[in-house]
């Protein structure tokens, strides 16, 4: 599977519990991945094992038959960390710095995308003055710009109301449909209609 | 790589611009823990260097020779001692005559014959007067109203009279031989003896040049001893190694250390985030380095400056200037190695666990 994601065997322990318990996991390179489970069931766990961020005690995680970098991978989590002391299209336009753009193409490139996910007017805004809806917006401005082609997603639509909950869930669709591989923890049972596949984690591997 | 160190940079300025209330705070503190550093040390070595000028005009370091069981100095001994270097000057009266004035006749005052280098212990900087002119000291010039100028007629008790032109007048008395304030002073050469052998040692040399004048006289004098009592002298290495702003560069470091500190912790999300967008430990440095010098250390050198500015008159003095130069050298030390605190502080543990708990 060129490109795609391979979970292999994956086994990660976290203060003395088994968190992941020899998960095996076969992820396409482009299209959206709902991961569902009961709280504790080790969504979070999977996404940052699948970013390079944590370790697994065992086990491999591979995309395109090597080692996941980290550079490969965008995050946009719950409470998505963006620089509250900055515009949206400062924090969009770090996004498209760390992979080598000039300031002025980043920055560019950041009103292009706040404008297609509907914040072309909220870009001057310093980030601690939006709504949590428009946040997680601009966190997926910023993974879209990253170019990392996984998207992981980490409870994005966790006390949101339901409009704000549909737009982000629009925004990372429209990740995905452009050509990226979007994986998205939830609870939400319409975030993961919305996906083109779920998965179910149940105990710490997939059901 | 020179483009993405800009970008760095330029992040990092836009980082502090944003957070302009946070960041004023931290200039503030590193400028005046630069500022202070100087004007506390500078005032402090000062007092202390003020202390012990006064203590050296007065005559910490002028030393009495005198004969054994009351005999004179050889003059020309004593004369010889004024060219040796560390001793500043060298003399002694070779005779003390009791005289009345013609402009004060109840009075008695004494003309005093004194070796070349007398004057120039007694009164550092005044001239010696010349043949036929004495010095008048400064009580016997109030009393009897002789000024630089007028012409000095006295009487001896024999009935012999003498007249000399006043050349100098002290301003002030003096503390290494106050039995000079009420006599005229004439100079003499170096022949006979004098009452005792007064020598002015340098501060730098006293510690070769005692032992020197105890081996010069030994035999015909008795041991050197300073003129003035040393019982409250101060000692100056003590008073500055005890000095109250001796570790204030420590503490001023720690403050601008610490409020660097909480201002880093206070955006460890921020920076757990660059690590997440990529960001390697080489890169954190460089931002890290590039805001402790905007934050901290442009700030306090810039107090540093400042402070240097004020206290231009105390660092004109080589103790002050250089016990400055090495606690302003410490405390811009210990904030040179504020971007490896900053990395041991915000740049390090798991990237994913800071951002969950932030």
């Amino acid at each position: 599977m060129s490109g795609g994601l391979e979970l292999r065997g994956v086994h990660v322990t976290l203060g003395g519990r088994h968190v992941l318990d020899g998960v095996d996991l076969d992820l396409a390179p482009v299209g959206s991945v709902a991961v569902v489970g009961p709280s504790g069931s080790g969504k979070t766990t999977l996404l940052a094992v699948v970013a390079g961020l944590l370790a697994p005690d065992a086990g491999t995680v591979l995309r395109g038959g090597r080692p996941v970098d980290a550079r490969d991978v965008a995050w946009v989590m719950q409470t998505t960390p963006l620089l509250g002391a900055r515009s949206a299209v400062d924090n969009v336009a770090l996004g498209a710095l760390a992979r080598g753009c000039t300031r002025a193409a980043a920055d560019a490139v950041a009103r292009d995308a706040l404008d297609g996910l509907g914040l072309g007017d909220r870009a001057g805004t310093r980030v601690r003055r939006l709504s949590g809806g428009e946040r997680q917006r601009v966190a997926v401005a910023r993974a879209l710009v990253q170019e990392a082609p996984v998207v992981v997603a980490d409870e994005p639509t966790a006390s949101l109301d339901a409009h704000a909950r549909d737009r982000v869930v629009q925004a990372l669709l429209a990740v995905a449909s452009a050509g990226r591989l979007v994986l998205v923890a939830t609870h939400d049972r319409v975030v993961a209609d919305g996906c083109d596949r779920v998965v179910d984690l149940v105990a710490g591997r997939p059901a | 790589m020179r483009r993405a160190r800009v970008v760095v940079l330029d992040e990092a300025l836009r980082d502090l611009l944003a957070r302009w209330l946070l960041t004023t705070l931290v200039v503030v503190v590193a400028a005046a823990a630069g500022a202070s550093t100087v004007l506390l040390v500078a005032s402090d070595v000062d007092r202390v260097r003020e202390v012990w000028d006064a203590q050296v005009a007065e005559g910490r370091f002028v030393h009495e020779v005198t004969g054994a069981q009351g005999a004179g100095v050889d003059a020309a001994s004593c004369a010889a001692v004024g060219a040796w270097q560390g001793v500043r000057a060298a003399g002694g009266r070779t005779a003390t005559t009791p005289v009345r004035l013609v402009t004060a006749p109840a009075s008695r005052y004494d003309v005093a014959a004194v070796t070349p280098g007398y004057v120039a212990v007694v009164w550092p900087g005044t001239a010696a007067p010349l043949a036929g002119e004495v010095l008048v000291g400064p009580h016997a010039a109030g009393s009897t109203g002789l000024r630089p100028g007028d012409v000095a007629v006295w009487a001896e008790t024999s009935g012999v009279a003498g007249s000399a032109r006043v050349a100098v007048v002290p301003a002030d008395g003096t503390p290494r031989d106050p039995t000079a304030d009420r006599q005229l002073l004439t100079v003499v050469p170096a022949t006979g003896t004098v009452d005792r052998c007064l020598v002015d040692v340098d501060p730098d040399h006293a510690a070769a040049v005692l032992p020197a004048l105890s081996s010069w006289f030994d035999g015909v004098a008795g041991s050197p001893r300073p003129v003035v009592d040393l019982t409250r002298a101060v000692d100056p290495q003590s008073a500055l190694a005890a000095r109250a702003s001796g570790p204030w560069w420590a503490l001023a470091a720690g403050l601008a250390v610490a409020t660097a500190a909480a201002c880093w912790s206070a955006r460890r999300a921020d920076l757990a985030l660059l690590r997440l967008l990529g960001a390697d430990s080489g890169v954190l440095t460089l931002r890290l380095a590039a805001e402790s010098v905007v934050l901290v250390l442009g700030p306090a050198l810039a107090g540093v400056a400042a402070g240097v500015v004020v206290a231009a008159p105390a660092l004109g003095h080589a103790v002050v200037r250089d016990l400055v130069l090495l606690d302003v050298t410490r405390l811009l030390a210990v904030l040179a190695v504020l971007p490896l605190l900053g990395l041991a502080l915000v740049g390090r543990g798991s990237v994913f666990r800071v951002l969950k708990e932030s």
